[in-house]
């Protein structure tokens, strides 16, 4: 091996080292917040790539007795609007000045609801959301908060 | 993670397929040669990177063609078994100025080809050659006898 073979070919295997590893590449996680006897969680793009598209799940528990009504999703506006393209699943009920609202209406005892964004960015950074899930008129009852990195 | 599973699985592959070819299908270039060639532009394409089109991803897919293309050559330098495994050894076509037909079937040679190949070296008949030899890399050595240099 010539020197110059010598250091730069741990180089070279660097990337595909750290790729096997799950060091580098895209990566989900799962964060879980339970309060009043709604339990949510959020799976959200820890770490993104620019122009890659990945889901953004919320999924919302009823572990009550009785039936949740009218069950909403607020998501901050900063952070969805960071990214360059999002497709929100069901589409928005409305948006305000600082948050889009989803509508997921009633959940039944022991049944869980999903809405779905798919988020594909276009800046590099780390952006932090949060996830708010209330009932009805009240305001929100459980919040889960998350960051994601996006890399070239 | 598989992405690297994704370049080598095509990579292996290709060695594969392209040493089940034979030597002749690359007179120009050894088969590891048009390895590389074939993947380095596949490497960016989504087929080959999946649904992820970043450059991170792409430099992943590249750094593993890279690393599996070293690691050939260093295995294939300590070990002349995987040599053989990877490469084609030489075939000998003619020799003392007769063909050996088994090599030429074997390598789908046909004699006009081979005594094309004689003329174009400068030589008029296939008596002056002491050696005709098929390499790895699908050209054909040519080596005339003493009294024909």
């Amino acid at each position: 091996m010539t020197p110059l073979q010598t250091w730069g070919m741990p180089l070279i295997a660097l990337l595909p080292v750290l790729a096997v590893v799950g060091l580098i590449g895209t990566a989900e996680e799962q964060v879980v917040a339970e309060a009043d006897g709604v339990r949510l969680e959020v799976s959200y793009p820890r770490r993104s790539h620019r122009d890659v598209t990945t889901p953004l799940t919320v999924t919302v528990s009823n572990l009550r007795g009785s039936a949740l009504e009218d069950v909403y999703v607020l998501v901050p506006r900063d952070y969805v609007e960071r990214f360059d393209e999002f497709e929100l699943r069901p589409s928005a009920e409305w948006v305000s000045a600082d948050s889009i609202r989803l509508s997921l209406g009633s959940v039944p005892p022991g049944e869980s609801r999903v809405a779905t964004a798919l988020l594909t960015p276009g800046d590099y950074g780390r952006v932090s959301g949060s996830v708010q899930v209330g009932s009805g008129g009240e305001a929100p009852l459980v919040n889960a908060e998350f960051a994601t990195v996006t890399f070239p | 993670m598989e992405t690297v599973l994704r370049v080598l699985f095509v990579y292996l592959f290709l060695l594969f397929a392209l040493r089940v070819m034979g030597k002749r299908e690359f007179s120009e270039i050894t088969p590891i040669e048009l390895v590389m060639l074939l993947l380095i532009p596949e490497l960016l394409q989504e087929a080959l990177v999946g649904h992820d089109p970043s450059l991170t991803n792409a430099l992943v897919a590249t750094c593993t063609l890279f690393l599996l293309v070293f690691l050939n050559s260093v295995v294939t330098y300590l070990n002349p078994r995987a040599e053989r495994v990877v490469e084609s050894s030489p075939s000998v076509l003619a020799y003392e100025g007769r063909l050996v037909e088994r090599n030429m079937r074997k390598e789908r040679i046909t004699p006009d080809e081979l005594l094309s190949t004689i003329h174009l070296q400068g030589y008029e008949e296939l008596e002056q050659v002491k050696w005709a030899i098929l390499q790895s890399n699908g050209q054909i050595a040519v080596i005339p006898k003493d009294e024909a240099r």
